[in-house]
Formats: C-alpha cells, structure tokens, sequence
C-alpha cells in the first residue's frame, strides 16, 4: 500500500495535464478576472459624478505623471513578450534579464501609481471623501493589487528559470504569467481612456 | 507556433502611437475643433484599437491548439462585459432622468 502511493507521489508517475489545457483554464480565470474588472468600471462610470462637494477628476488628475505609467506599462508588456520570445529560444540568461527589466518597469509603475494615490489622500480626497473617490480607489486599487501580484509571481518565475531546466511544462507556466502580465497592460488601456482620459474631459 | 521579434516591435510602436495619440486629445480637446462628446468618442475608439493591438501582437492565445475555445469563451466575456457596463449606465440615466422633477 505504501509502495504504490510511494509511486503515484514520485516525478516519474505524475502525469500532467497536457499544457494547453491549463493555458485554456488559465484563459477562463483572467475572463472571469475580466468581468470583475467590468463591474468595477461600470461603478466607476455611474458614481463618476458623485462628488459630494469634494475634488472632482479635473481638479485631483496629474496627467503627465498618468502617461508616464501608461508608458511604463506598455514598455513592460513589450520587454515581457521580448522575455517569452528568450524562452521560447531556450536563452534562459536573455529570458531572466528581459523578465528583470519588466520587474523593474513594474516597481517603477506601482511606485508613481502609490505615490499618486498618497498624494490624493494628502489633499483630503481620501476613498471616504465622496461615491466617486471610492469608485476610483477601488477600480484603481484592484488592477495595482494585480501588479503586485504579477510582480511576485515574475520573481518566481525568474528564480524558476535560473533552477530549472526549460522543459514544456515550465515553457507553460512562464507562459502563464507573461499572458496574465498582458492582461493587466489591456485592463489599464481602458483605465487610462476611461477613467483617466474620459474622467478629465467631461 | 511562430514567435517573430517583428510583430512584438510592429505591436510596441503602434501601442506607444496610440497612447501619445489619444494623450494629445485628451490635454487638447479643441485642437482639431470637435466639441467634447466627439474628443470623447474618438479617444474611446483609439481605445479599441489600442487594445486589438495588444489582443493580435502580445496576448499569443489565438496561436494555442483549441483556437476556437479559447476565442469563444473570449467573445462570450465580452458580451457579458457589454451587458454589465452598457445596461448599468443606461438604467441608471433614466433612473436619474425620470426622478429629477
């Protein structure tokens, strides 16, 4: 009896789901991701208004410093499809310092992105000041909570290059995480216009 | 599955363009006089076609076996996302609409 679960626990006798089905449920998750996303922005787009007399998005929004995240954000989804192309050539030195570099793009967006939000709360517009604030911080919020997320699962992932020899199944899960990286630069493509862009104009 | 350098560059530059694009329209809004509405819908279109970009030259999942599941599910989202955002900002208009006396 422990013999045989000896062997079903042992590398040799795990049998893997075949790579593109956790691709596909990975893909299911981040759709589901999506739609959380979806209802944070369609709160945000309602409550826009509701400022309760405090700061509305003309008077808080810095723009230059909005562009320079988009920016960075945008740079960092480039240097990690540059780091997926290193694995997909089994360059593992090339893949950590790529990967490395979006790491840094992405400290470098959650700094500005904290350092805004300290800023706001500075000028009393807090998440408690009115509907739109709350609507903001919470739409905002979740999509820098992703970044860090991201961010840990990068240095895993670069501590999983440099250990591990680059077999299918590790190809898969760098996969993984470059895909969920992509996704949040597409989340932030409609904070940017919506929030931002659209917040300031009307 | 094909990984090209070229595409990765060809799908940077055009994210960088339309960031700077729609950048330009929101701090001047006049600049090519449309009124507000109009910069408004234009940004979001610059929107939809920046994040197309980044669906065809990063997100690699339409090269994947099992092309039409993972397009599928994708397609089915993004109508779910149109009836969440597009029907909570029309029921609420006219909720405010119709209470406004």
């Amino acid at each position: 009896m422990e013999e045989a679960s000896d062997v079903a626990f042992s590398d040799a006798a795990v049998i893997e789901e075949p790579s593109d089905t956790k691709v596909f449920g990975f893909w299911v998750y981040l759709m589901t991701d999506l739609v959380i996303f979806a209802a944070l922005f369609a709160c945000f787009i309602v409550l826009r208004g509701n400022t309760f007399g405090g700061p509305t998005a003309r008077d808080l929004f810095n723009l230059p410093s909005v562009l320079a995240e988009t920016i960075i954000l945008l740079t960092s989804s480039f240097t990690c499809s540059l780091g997926m192309l290193a694995v997909h050539r089994q360059m593992k030195n090339w893949a950590i310092i790529w990967f490395f570099l979006t790491f840094l793009l992405g400290a470098a967006f959650l700094y500005i992105e904290l350092s805004e939000f300290a800023d706001f709360v500075n000028q009393g517009a807090s998440w408690q000041r009115s509907a739109f604030l709350s609507s903001f911080f919470t739409l905002v919020g979740t999509h820098g909570f992703h970044i860090t997320i991201g961010l840990l699962w990068m240095v895993v992932m670069m501590f999983h290059i440099a250990l591990r020899p680059l077999k299918e199944h590790s190809i898969s899960r760098i996969f993984r995480m470059a895909l969920f990286w992509h996704f949040l630069d597409f989340v932030w493509i409609f904070i940017f216009t919506v929030v931002y862009g659209i917040g300031y104009l009307l | 599955m094909e990984h090209k350098l070229a595409s990765r560059i060809t799908g940077f530059i055009s994210s960088l363009v339309l960031t700077l694009a729609a950048y330009f329209i929101i701090i001047n809004p006049n600049f090519f006089s449309v009124d507000i509405k109009t910069a408004v819908l234009i940004i979001f279109i610059l929107a939809l076609i920046q994040s197309l970009v980044q669906l065809v030259f990063f997100i690699d999942i339409w090269k994947e076996e099992g092309f039409l599941w993972n397009i599928g599910i994708f397609i089915s989202t993004v109508s779910i996302i149109f009836i969440i955002v597009f029907f909570s900002i029309w029921i609420i208009n006219h909720l405010n609409y119709n209470m406004v006396t």
